[in-house]
């Protein structure tokens, strides 16, 4: 930000310019010139006001000259812009601009104070002021032109700013537009109380949240409004797992125009199979090594299922490894059964629990976690029948598992019950069409429905 | 705890270390027959013996080189400057072969050696014989470097620097013999290096005193007080290593620093500090770092004289009020 309302050119003539006094203003309104084109003004008088979108502001005269106005009244102009400037007559400057301090050659300099004076003159370079009193400036939206300083040599100190971001108040405050807290504008409009009527107790005479609700707005904020310190106490970094997590799923949902079909499959062939599998082989078989051979198979058979967009086109995956997604204690991972159409089913079987047992310690190798052209997500074990995930960049597709439950269905038009299952299909609407689209979700519940395909 | 004063505070601690410890000796021009000529090792001779507290020619560069050879022989030794004026007659020594022997013998030496140094104006003593030299050699990495202001600390750090691998400058201000305070008896109270010490809490201003400065920023926390500037006074205790974040977090604090030493302003121990704050912290500070210490002129025999150019407690008042008023 620049603190600068005046540049000054060799004459000694200053150019008046919007000032910047916020970090986010870029423009504001010249609502009225205090002063005549040509009259003589004095460093100090009042010469404009200003209003941008947070307050309306009398801005002083930066120095003395012969105002000569460049941009009217009512007009809005970019911060920065030149408005005005003030024509010193020649030989009124009280010193020349630049004049540079000469070290003396004694070598007993300095034998009064212990602080040095100004090294150099100050008319060429920003107003003096600590590091504390910018910050705090900046902070304010003020601009340290025409603040006094109390400091040493004359520097504008934080306490300078405070009493100048006060008396800006006061002045904002008379000029009818109430001055407020954050909290205090939003309790009100919440409560339909009229600030104009409030007297704030703030520094400055600025409306505090307490003033308010003295004033009959009482009772909390919305909860989404209020910043409560409750929320704050709950608040962990946004870093890690947590923040890749969330920049690959919003650059996904940015980027990916999704397209989610749903169908049902008839799971009661799966449910037996599965038990056949536990039974035959006396080990435990997962609904997800299942679901991960199955698919695996349908993507074989489907191709343009397993693509991907690269910067030199749709790139066709010849790789099938489908990613299996799974809740650790960090957050959600999505461990990849690589080759997974060249494995059986106990292999499958096998690599999945491996995978998931490092996932869940923690302690996942870097290809564990890699690779995947296609993902299964499968919330069955939480009763829920659908939803419409998103796809796992860079995958084009993603399969959604719901439960398996047994329920009446008509078979030959007659009630009869079976295990059921819904599919949902998210898929890369750019790069794939709906038909194969919905030819793949189709097989994969046709493969779901007859599962021994996978014997041969 | 029992008051004595900083002189009999290092007496007890070389005194302490010396029973403790056969490898630990004393060695310097008068510290034996004469009991120092500050007094500070009286009866040390008596005690210990003429092995383990032996008088030295007039030679600086023979006291210092002596002792870097038994340190890096296995021995212990305290070795007194009577004068900081004269540590630039051990130079060499010092800078060149004290600070550098564990480095150019790849790591195998260790050099526990301390250097003992009288420093400061004790009242028109000149320009020959009033220095605080602390900043000719803090360019100079190896060496560290003790600054005490009360008995208690010039018990506690002269012990670390004994029981310490490294070789230390320990300055004593000439003026700070004589004064008294409580200090720990317990044989193994140490004072670690490279922490300081908040003396005084205050939300004002940050009062970085260094050796006998820390008396006068302590006077001048009273009289600021009285006009209702709150000051904190902070001891570095050592200038190498140096506590940044106990001063970093003062200057937080507070947003105004002044710091003060004996030593002459221009390149002094307070330029280092201030260049560390305005590097670290300046983001905090509502004004500039002020330096209060002698002016750059060698110092007067003529009482009037010496005090314009000694920094006082009124000079930090000053400077405080300047910042903070």
């Amino acid at each position: 930000m620049t603190q600068d309302a005046t540049t000054t050119d060799s004459e000694g003539t200053y150019q008046v310019v919007m000032p910047k006094l916020g970090l986010t203003m870029t423009e504001a309104t010249l609502v009225e010139w205090l002063k005549a084109d040509g009259e003589q003004v004095e460093k100090g008088e009042p010469l404009f006001v200003l209003e941008s979108e947070k307050s309306t502001l009398e801005i002083e005269a930066p120095a003395n000259g012969t105002l000569q106005i460049l941009v009217p009244a009512c007009e809005t102009v970019a911060v920065q812009t030149p408005i005005a400037r003030l024509i010193r007559e020649a030989g009124t400057r009280d010193r020349a601009p630049g004049t540079r301090y000469q070290a003396p050659n004694s070598p007993i300099p300095n034998l009064q104070s212990p602080i040095p004076d100004a090294p150099i003159s100050n008319t060429q370079y920003p107003v003096p002021a600590s590091p504390q009193a910018r910050a705090l400036a900046r902070r304010l939206g003020i601009s340290l032109e025409g603040i006094t300083g109390t400091g040493i040599r004359g520097m504008v100190v934080a306490a300078d700013v405070e009493r100048a971001a006060a008396s800006a108040a006061t002045a904002a405050g008379e000029a009818g537009a109430p001055h407020a807290s954050p909290v205090a504008r939003r309790l009100a409009a919440h409560a339909g109380v009229d600030l104009s009527a409030v007297v704030g107790s703030g520094p400055g005479g600025r409306i505090m949240r307490h003033d308010v609700e003295k004033a009959g707005g009482t009772g909390p904020l919305p909860a989404e409004q209020e910043p409560a310190r409750q929320a704050q106490e709950a608040i962990q970094p946004f870093t890690g797992l947590r923040a890749v997590i969330a920049e690959r799923l919003s650059a996904s949902w940015r980027e990916r125009p999704h397209v989610t079909l749903t169908t049902e499959a008839d799971a009661t062939n799966l449910v037996s199979a599965r038990q056949q599998l536990i039974e035959e082989l006396g080990e435990k078989v997962a609904y997800d090594a299942l679901l991960v051979a199955l698919v695996a198979r349908a993507l074989r058979e489907q191709p343009g299922i397993n693509v991907s967009l690269a910067e030199r086109g749709i790139e066709q995956i010849s790789e099938i490894n489908i990613g299996v997604a799974i809740d650790t204690e960090r957050g959600l991972l999505v461990p990849v059964v690589h080759d997974a159409a060249d494995k059986n089913l106990l292999q499958v079987q096998r690599t999945l629990a491996e995978l998931a047992g490092r996932a869940r310690a923690g302690r996942s190798l870097p290809d564990d976690l890699s690779g995947g052209t296609f993902t299964i997500s499968n919330l069955g074990m939480f009763e829920v029948d659908a939803f419409t995930p998103i796809i796992n960049p860079p995958e084009s597709a993603i399969l959604g598992v719901g439960r398996i439950i047994a329920k009446p269905v008509a078979v030959d038009r007659q009630v009869v019950v079976r295990d059921t299952m819904v599919l949902s299909l998210s898929f890369d609407h750019r790069l794939i069409d709906g038909a194969p689209a919905a030819r793949f979700l189709q097989r994969v519940k046709q493969l779901i429905e007859r599962p021994l395909a996978l014997a041969v | 705890m029992r008051e004595i004063t900083f002189s009999a505070a290092i007496r007890e601690a070389m005194v302490e270390e010396m029973r403790r410890d056969p490898a630990v000796f004393l060695m310097g021009e008068d510290v034996g027959t004469f009991g120092g000529v500050w007094g500070v090792s009286a009866g040390m001779l008596e005690e210990f013996g003429e092995e383990r507290v032996r008088d030295t020619p007039i030679s600086e560069i023979a006291i210092i080189g002596a002792g870097l050879g038994a340190a890096m022989s296995g021995m212990r030794p305290i070795v007194e400057i009577m004068f900081g004026d004269f540590l630039m007659c051990a130079g060499d020594q010092i800078t060149n072969q004290v600070a550098k022997a564990r480095f150019m013998s790849g790591g195998k030496a260790d050099v526990p050696l301390t250097i003992r140094v009288t420093s400061g104006a004790p009242g028109s003593a000149a320009a020959q014989h009033s220095q605080s030299p602390e900043a000719w050699f803090m360019n100079v990495p190896g060496l560290k470097f003790a600054v005490p202001a009360s008995p208690a600390d010039a018990k506690g750090l002269l012990k670390s620097a004994i029981r310490g691998e490294d070789p230390v400058l320990f300055f004593e201000h000439k003026m700070l013999y004589a004064v008294k305070g409580l200090v720990p008896e317990d044989i193994d109270f140490v004072v670690p290096f490279g922490q300081a010490a908040v003396l005084r809490e205050g939300s004002d201003v940050t009062l970085i005193g260094i050796g006998i400065m820390v008396r006068k920023a302590l006077a001048a926390a009273d009289a600021l007080a009285e006009e209702g500037i709150s000051a904190e006074v902070i001891d570095p205790r050592t200038l190498v290593p140096l506590d940044h974040e106990t001063l970093i977090r003062s200057a937080a604090k507070t947003g105004r620093v002044v710091i003060a030493h004996e030593a002459h302003r221009r390149a002094g121990p307070g330029a280092e500090i201030a260049a560390m704050l305005a590097e670290e912290a300046i983001e905090y500070l509502d004004g500039p770092i002020v330096r209060v210490a002698a002016r750059n002129l060698p110092l007067p025999y003529s009482p009037g004289l010496e005090e314009f150019v000694l920094p006082s407690a009124q000079d930090i008042v000053q400077a405080a009020r300047s910042l903070a008023g």
